[in-house]
């Protein structure tokens, strides 16, 4: 169910600073990272 | 996060198929499934804190779903190795080169396994059903009661152990779910407004490492039936979409050392 058939790279966001200035996390989260993967490198959604 | 999308890095860069990705609890590492071509099997590769990306399992079978063990030692996955069902196997990456241990067996597929925080259980997908095994292998104990024209699957175990979010196709769509880690108190997270009228799948759940949010992946009208990273408290309040730029998906957070 999780296995696209499409390209898929991963990807990392950067939750820290000014990511955190948003007032829907705790401040006390500030510093995480959050890996996935995307199709964002040019093929369609998984 | 910055509404642009901006504060996003690739992590890998090759040809494969690379998704479901879990860093290491120092944050350092990443594990991920591996599928070089889109008839090929997968495999569980690890990128290690310099980049390099190294195949853990090397196997002709299908191997993914890896989660790294709270102490950073294990990897906890499931493979189809033995020509039947998935099973759960553990390996010990302090002895890479002894085979892995499997937890789980047939008939009943096991799949999506998950530690749980103290690193003494293994949540997973049991036939149709959310349960629980030893993490030293064992009969798998449900703890969901799923009917016949529905499942339940990827649970994750929340960092203070007292709940378990699951998806569940028990509305007849996928859905986020919490329940308390013994199986009670089950609530559904992510509600399709207009079952009868609108797709809607929301799945793969992950929490923060404080167990203040929880990340998942969903298609929904407002993303266009592309798959997209939510974030939520863990009362289903407070949804904000993390990511616009294709589709998304397989979320995992650890603290940035």
């Amino acid at each position: 169910m999780t296995n696209p058939v499409t390209k898929c790279s991963l990807y990392a966001l950067a939750l820290f600073g000014v990511l955190f200035s948003s007032s829907f996390f705790y401040a006390q989260e500030s510093g995480f990272d959050v890996v996935f993967y995307s199709t964002r490198d040019g093929a369609a959604n998984s | 996060m910055n509404a642009d999308g901006s504060h996003q890095m690739r992590v890998t860069n090759d040809t494969a198929n690379d998704t479901d990705p879990d860093p290491s609890p120092s944050g350092n590492q990443i594990v991920f499934t591996v599928r070089p071509t889109p008839t090929s099997n997968t495999n569980i590769f690890l990128r290690d804190q310099h980049g390099t990306v190294r195949n853990l399992t090397s196997s002709t079978s299908n191997n993914g779903w890896a989660r790294w063990s709270p102490d950073g030692r294990h990897i906890v996955f499931e493979s189809d190795r033995d020509g039947g069902v998935y099973e759960i196997y553990v390996m010990d990456l302090n002895y890479p080169e002894e085979l892995p241990r499997q937890v789980t067996y047939p008939p009943t597929p096991n799949r999506f396994p998950s530690w749980s925080p103290d690193g003494r259980y293994i949540v997973l997908r049991h036939g149709i059903d959310v349960a629980v095994v030893n993490a030293d292998g064992g009969t798998p104990v449900p703890l969901t009661q799923e009917a016949s024209t529905s499942f339940a699957q990827m649970p994750s175990w929340s960092p203070n152990g007292n709940y378990i979010a699951f998806m569940s196709f028990r509305n007849g769509y996928c859905s986020v779910f919490r329940m308390d880690a013994n199986g009670d108190n089950q609530i559904e997270l992510t509600p399709n407004p207009d079952p009868a009228h609108q797709t809607w799948c929301s799945r793969a759940p992950a929490w923060s490492s404080e167990g203040q949010r929880i990340l998942f992946m969903s298609a929904r009208p407002s993303t266009s039936g592309q798959n997209q990273i939510f974030v939520m408290r863990p009362d289903g309040s407070h949804l904000h979409q993390l990511t616009t730029d294709g589709g998304n998906g397989s979320p995992r957070a650890r603290l940035d050392e």
